[in-house]
């Protein structure tokens, strides 16, 4: 389906949970390529292509962001809130992963347009299953849109 | 001679009689005063007396009505102010000409027709007793405002007794609870999600453990265990710094005198090692102000704030810290202020939030602030950060009007 290289852009500020994702992502043997950022700052950094990411060649445009809420410096709700109020970037769909089930946490990303809100499984096996069940259906069965 | 001496007795018998007849006159007249006369000055005094009680009565009444503290008005039923008592005409900076006859809607909500909450209104449709709760900007706070209705002696409804009571110190303690209720919440919220993340680590990780040791992939097994590791130690950190939160409400030393200057070169010492690490020049005020509290606490803020000067200074080539107080009259405030990163104005208010970090390779679990504004308004003060953006450096003021004594 992807002739090029497909980006994950990971916004994740807990080192071993961008561990567990990257793990995971590898048994897929899909031509993805994963890009783990640490803040929500970074996250729209790499989005504008802004400091450190400012060279297109090392930060390609993701084809998906899959974001934690809770994240140093921009909140993962406002960089949501960002990506979807911006023309440019409200086509590349959103997939929350984080710890927290609060209700007003998921009302509050749908009201900003997120694409999909997952909480993260304590169980590991659990994890494991919901990394196999995201790769299968976003970046297996989901049709992106030309960029 | 008989017969003169006859006549001699009869005249002085009339005299006698006349005279007695005189003296009846007179106690007739005696008795009609006493019949008459008596209990008319007894009904006079009497009167005297009702109506001076009624004076005392009623100036006691008045008197009681004017000096309730509460707003108070009798209202007819066109929503016109019959009477109104002294706070009323204070509160108005009217006097009672100006007052009495005026609709209540003009004078109190500055409108031509009674607001939908008014319950005077609401009386006047069920005859029944209404209260609501309003701020009230004619008089500047918040207001319970009471009507009970006032019937004549045919039974017909008048219009209503008016209460205004001031609640606005109700109001603002309630306003009080509540955000500190919600600060409670969001701590909750904040230690459950930071405690679970670990917790996913450990489990996830261990799974990866069993299947990296049944494969013998050592290299694996390695960088399972170094995740395990410092998920545990974040727990830890985590945990302590819980504890050490909890303890700066409870546990309170005896009051101290300490100086700021004594302060500051304290808690200077206990950051020394990354000051000169840093090579970072650090200005204190000469400015000196005594204060009194538990100076372990009051050290924590300094510490704290110094910590995080020296922790977000970025690649400044001259970095500084300005530590003082200024003493203006009203209002002591004391700063730590430094050259560094700075703050984004969108983070200003977040970075006293539990747990939030700017940034997550700085070490620590971002309870220092948290903290240090616990400690501040354990002394009745408020904390806030200035920063004119990223690179801006950052400026943080606080008052700790219970810990400050005279000026020295």
């Amino acid at each position: 389906m992807h002739t090029e290289q497909f980006i994950i852009l990971l916004v994740e500020d807990d080192p071993a949970h961008a561990e567990i994702v990257r793990r995971n992502f590898e048994k897929l043997r899909t031509a993805n390529r994963m890009i783990s950022v640490p803040d929500g700052q970074a996250a729209l950094d790499y989005l504008y292509r802004r400091a450190d990411y400012s060279d297109p060649v090392n930060s390609p445009r993701p084809g998906i962001v899959l974001l934690d809420l809770r994240l140093p410096k921009v909140d993962g709700l406002q960089v949501l809130k960002m990506i979807k109020e911006d023309p440019s970037l409200l086509q590349i769909p959103v997939v929350i992963l984080t710890t927290s089930a609060s209700e007003s946490d998921i009302t509050k990303a749908y009201e900003y347009r997120a694409n999909s809100y997952l909480v993260k499984p304590v169980d590991f096996s659990q994890f494991s299953s919901l990394l196999d069940a995201f790769g299968g259906y976003w970046l297996t069965l989901n049709k992106y849109p030309q960029t | 001679m008989a017969e003169s001496a006859g006549a001699t007795f009869g005249k002085t018998m009339l005299q006698s009689l006349l005279g007695s007849s005189k003296a009846l006159e007179t106690a007739k007249f005696l008795v009609l005063i006493l019949v008459f006369l008596v209990p008319l000055a007894i009904y006079l005094v009497q009167r005297r007396r009702a109506v001076q009680a009624l004076r005392v009565s009623r100036d006691e009444w008045q008197n009681t009505f004017d000096s309730m503290p509460d707003l108070i008005a009798i209202l007819d039923r066109e929503h016109r102010i019959v009477r109104a008592n002294r706070t009323m005409r204070e509160k108005l900076q009217l006097n009672a000409t100006a007052l009495i006859g005026q609709h209540c809607c003009r004078l109190i909500h500055q409108q031509d027709t009674h607001p939908d909450y008014c319950p005077h209104a609401k009386l006047l449709k069920d005859g029944a007793s209404h209260k609501e709760e309003v701020y009230l900007p004619v008089l500047h706070g918040d207001y319970s405002i009471s009507v009970t209705p006032l019937y004549d002696t045919a039974g017909e409804l008048t219009g209503s007794i008016h209460i205004i009571h001031d609640i606005t110190e109700r109001k603002q303690v309630a306003d009080e609870l509540n955000r500190k209720n919600h600060e409670i919440e969001q701590m909750i919220y904040s230690v459950s999600h930071d405690l679970r993340s670990p917790l996913i680590t450990f489990k996830t990780f261990l799974g990866y453990l069993e299947q990296d040791i049944s494969a013998a992939n050592n290299k694996r097994i390695g960088k399972d265990l170094e995740f395990i590791h410092s998920a545990a130690n974040r727990m830890e950190a985590l945990l302590n710094e819980l504890l050490e939160m909890s303890r700066i409400g409870r546990s309170i030393l005896p009051h101290k005198e300490i100086t700021f200057r004594e302060l500051a070169t304290e808690a200077l010492d206990a950051v020394a090692g990354q000051i000169s690490a840093g090579r970072v020049d650090v200005r204190v005020s000469d400015a000196d102000l005594l204060l009194c509290g538990d100076r372990r606490r009051l050290l924590q803020i300094w510490q704290n704030l110094l910590d995080n000067a020296v922790k977000y200074m970025g690649d400044q080539p001259a970095p500084l810290i300005e530590i003082g107080v200024e003493i203006q009259p009203g209002e002591t405030v004391f700063y730590v202020c430094d050259n560094g990163i700075g703050i984004a104005p969108e983070h200003q208010e977040k970075v006293f939030g539990i747990f939030e970090q700017l940034d997550q390779h700085s070490g620590g679990v971002g309870m220092g602030l948290t903290m240090v504004r616990r400690i501040i308004e354990l002394y009745g003060g408020h904390i806030r950060v200035e920063s004119a953006g990223v690179g801006q450096g950052s400026c943080f003021r606080f008052t700790l009007p219970d810990a400050c004594k005279e000026n020295m």
